[in-house]
């Protein structure tokens, strides 16, 4: 036993007390304890509770996933629309959410505070994010960022995925659609459901959307389909349905909530 | 005052004039000490190999121990004890979840009309959309600051890189990296 423990370059003086305290450090330092938090509906997580609900997905150290979100978050809003995995995609669009629903409270003094910490360059982001970001959401609740799938990376073929911010200069989705508005109109063909839902989608809340949706629709037929004659037999002129409303059973009905008894009193 | 000062004064002057004799030690056997180990009579060469592991061992206790090539091979070190057999290693190889899959979620491209995997953008149009926003990007640039010089102060001042032939042949990005092809067209007669 002695010899095998020096040969693989382990100390013979350790004992299972020891390994055990190592066991516990090592936890303590990459964040893997099993730590279950119960938060309440108003309370709105930081940073530390977020990291701690998804250790099990990234088991980076706290303070790097912690440096980490910040950096992805910053990019984010600087740029509109970032390409990374998918996991590091989810967790970002969290925080961004978050931020952003930061900029709505009346109190603006904590909230920069809040947002401070969870954000690096403040210089530059803080006033986009209390200005810019503030004036575009105003009529939003919740729904501040997307998250897109793409192909994997090519590499270690790591599932990636887009953040963008909604209603943003670099909106991934507003630009196929108005690419695919631009072919079926090149094609002569009609516009589809799915395509009018989500450029209705698209436009809503947008300001000045259907005009820079138009225009955007007239860039792209410049960019890409000006020649109808080479795409016209291989382009899909499928109709495709838009999504319905989900519809309950038959048999189940709404009933009006009964009254207090104290109120009926 | 005056007296004691002498008197001190004349002794200092005394012992110093007085030669130093050597400190007194006495040395006394220990009996408890470590007896000092008999001379190895045993030459390299006489050693056995199991001698030879125990003086390595008792001296690589405190630093990390480095095997030594060659000494220690086929010894101590975990090997199979049987070969295995072609049907066992064709059956490990040829597991059935790490064959190839056939996709099932594939769709076609609404704006390209090239197939895609569903719920997943298209890359090829996905990469078009981002060059036109690196080439806004770099219109919107401003033109980094360039001062007029002399051809031979602009020569000596940006001397410029000379780049060796590694270099050279790495520069064809084209040539090495690994890109991603396109996903088939869909053919419509085929297909029908």
């Amino acid at each position: 036993m002695e010899i095998f423990a020096v040969l693989y370059g382990l100390s013979v003086v350790e004992n299972s007390t020891e390994k055990k305290a190592r066991y516990r450090s090592f936890i303590l330092q990459h964040g893997c304890s099993k730590k279950v938090i119960k938060v309440s509906p108003n309370h709105i997580p930081t940073l530390e509770t977020l990291n701690t609900y998804t250790n099990s997905c990234n088991p980076r150290e706290i303070k790097h996933r912690r440096a980490l979100l910040k950096n992805l978050v910053t990019a984010l809003i600087e740029h509109e629309s970032i390409t990374t995995t998918h996991a590091k995609a989810k967790e970002t669009q969290r925080l961004a959410d978050r931020l952003i629903s930061l900029t709505k409270k009346n109190d603006i003094a904590t909230a920069t505070s809040l947002a401070q910490a969870d954000v690096f360059k403040h210089g530059q982001i803080l006033p986009k994010l209390f200005g810019e970001l503030k004036d575009r959401y105003a009529n939003r609740v919740g729904g501040f960022t997307r998250v897109l799938r793409l192909e994997p990376r090519i590499g270690d073929n790591a599932p990636q995925s887009i953040v963008e911010l909604v209603d943003g200069g670099r909106e991934m989705k507003f630009w196929l659609t108005a690419r695919i508005v631009a072919r079926l109109e090149q094609q002569g063909l009609e516009v589809d459901d799915l395509t009018k839902f989500n450029v209705e989608q698209l436009t809503k809340l947008r300001a000045n959307g259907p005009e820079e949706f138009r225009t955007l629709v007239e860039r792209m037929k410049l960019e890409f389909y000006q020649n109808v004659e080479s795409f016209r037999d291989n382009l899909p002129s499928e109709n495709l349905k838009a999504p319905t409303e989900p519809q309950l059973k038959k048999n189940i009905r709404f009933v009006q909530r009964p009254a207090k008894a104290e109120e009926s009193a | 005052m005056s007296l004691s000062i002498t008197v001190l004064d004349s002794l200092a002057g005394a012992l110093t004039r007085l030669p130093r004799l050597p400190q007194i030690q006495v040395i006394i056997p220990n009996p408890f000490a470590p007896q000092a180990r008999p001379q190895q009579a045993a030459t390299e060469q006489q050693k056995t190999l199991r001698e030879k592991l125990q003086e390595y061992i008792n001296n690589a206790v405190d630093a990390a121990p480095l095997i030594p090539t060659g000494l220690l091979e086929g010894l101590l070190r975990a090997v199979p004890k049987k070969k295995v057999s072609h049907r066992r290693k064709r059956n490990r190889q040829l597991q059935g979840d790490k064959q190839l899959k056939l996709l099932n979620n594939l769709n076609r491209c609404p704006s390209c009309g090239h197939i895609k995997r569903s719920h997943t953008l298209c890359m090829h149009c996905v990469e078009q959309i981002k060059s036109i926003w690196r080439t806004e990007a770099k219109l919107s640039e401003k033109e980094p600051f360039k001062q007029e010089l002399d051809p031979v102060d602009q020569k000596l001042i940006y001397p410029g890189k000379r780049e060796s032939p590694y270099e050279k042949q790495m520069n064809n990005k084209k040539e090495w990296l690994e890109r991603r092809q396109r996903t088939f067209e869909l053919n419509r007669k085929e297909s029908k």
